[in-house]
């Protein structure tokens, strides 16, 4: 009887993994993240044997094996050298304007600040996909309820030359 | 001394994958008619459990479908004490759970799956467990709760 049915047809399997990560930052993720929330500034290092300034900061530089010295405060603003348009379905929640925005295309760029030598990994939010370019200048958008976590800033958003403060 | 921070983040990755109609058929059978169904090899005779298209040993397509009971042997059995992810609830399995290779009469492979024992003490190779079916099926491999043991 059951060999009398056509063996077609297909179906979907579900299934669902909901990971928590505890991440401890450490020293100096820890004290990049606790100016990011209680100062609202992006900081760096410097490596004092080939002069790197190194963002987001390390504590030490991972080509000359040297441990990083100085604290340098760098953007906020700092030019988009790179960007790409998220195409899955379950992106980073808060980029752009809204997560239910049809207009609102997730996009993650690298941000080079004026003296640093590495480039941070960010969200890019509230810019228009026709215009966003290499080169633009992008500043961080701060959000209010900061707990020290890289997404106490939003995103960065394109601005003027003249604009570039973050708010 | 800098405030040494500890960050949380929970990842939440939802898979839906495409099957073919081996699973399609063996899932509706597991829904609709609380029915197990292997397939069999045209060349070596064996059934398989779960259902595949093809026969490992043989390379033969396999089309004839049989009826596997609900009941059978343990072959291999383990307590887990570190909880994995769950993938048909997404949360870590309440543990220590037991789970068993079980070969199902009818069938010539095992399955991997739960067992209603915790305790390592009770589970023996050559037990004898039925599978506890839940009331409201939804075509999921979750179909079936666990295998307890049975006195057959």
């Amino acid at each position: 009887m059951i060999n009398d049915e056509p063996n077609n047809g297909d179906s979907f399997v579900s299934a669902r993994m909901n990971l928590t990560f505890n991440y401890a930052a450490g020293e100096t993720g820890s004290r990049f993240l606790v100016a990011l929330r209680d100062e609202k500034r992006i900081y760096g290092t410097r490596c004092p044997s080939c002069q790197r300034l190194l963002v987001p900061a390390r504590s030490f530089c991972p080509r000359c094996f040297t441990d990083t010295t100085e604290w340098i405060e760098v953007g906020p603003a700092g030019t988009l050298v790179a960007f790409a348009f998220d195409q899955s379905l379950h992106c980073h929640a808060g980029a752009g304007k809204g997560e239910s925005d049809p207009g609102v295309r997730p996009c993650l760029g690298l941000i080079r600040f004026d003296g640093a030598d590495t480039s941070l990994v960010h969200h890019i939010g509230e810019f228009d996909p026709d215009t966003l370019r290499i080169g633009m200048l992008v500043a961080p958008v701060f959000i209010q309820a900061r707990s020290g976590s890289i997404l106490d800033i939003a995103y960065f958003k394109p601005v003027e030359a003249d604009n570039a403060h973050s708010i | 001394m800098t405030e040494l921070l500890r960050i949380s983040h929970t990842m939440n990755m939802d898979w839906r994958y495409g099957t073919s109609w081996y699973f399609a058929k063996f899932i509706r059978a597991l829904q609709d008619k609380r029915l197990i169904l292997g397939l069999r090899c045209p060349v070596c005779r064996r059934v398989y459990l779960p259902p595949r298209p093809v026969c490992g040993n043989c390379y033969a397509e396999m089309r004839e479908w049989v009826e596997v009971k609900d009941i059978g042997t343990v072959l291999a059995a383990t307590v887990v004490h570190v909880p994995i992810i769950d993938p048909l609830t997404g949360q870590p399995r309440p543990a220590p759970y037991g789970m068993a290779l079980i070969q199902l009469d009818g069938a010539d492979t095992t399955i991997n799956f739960y067992l209603a024992e915790n305790d390592a003490a009770k589970l023996h190779i050559g037990m004898r467990v039925r599978a506890v079916w839940r009331e409201q099926r939804t075509g999921t491999l979750s179909d079936i709760v666990h295998f307890k043991e049975v006195s057959s």
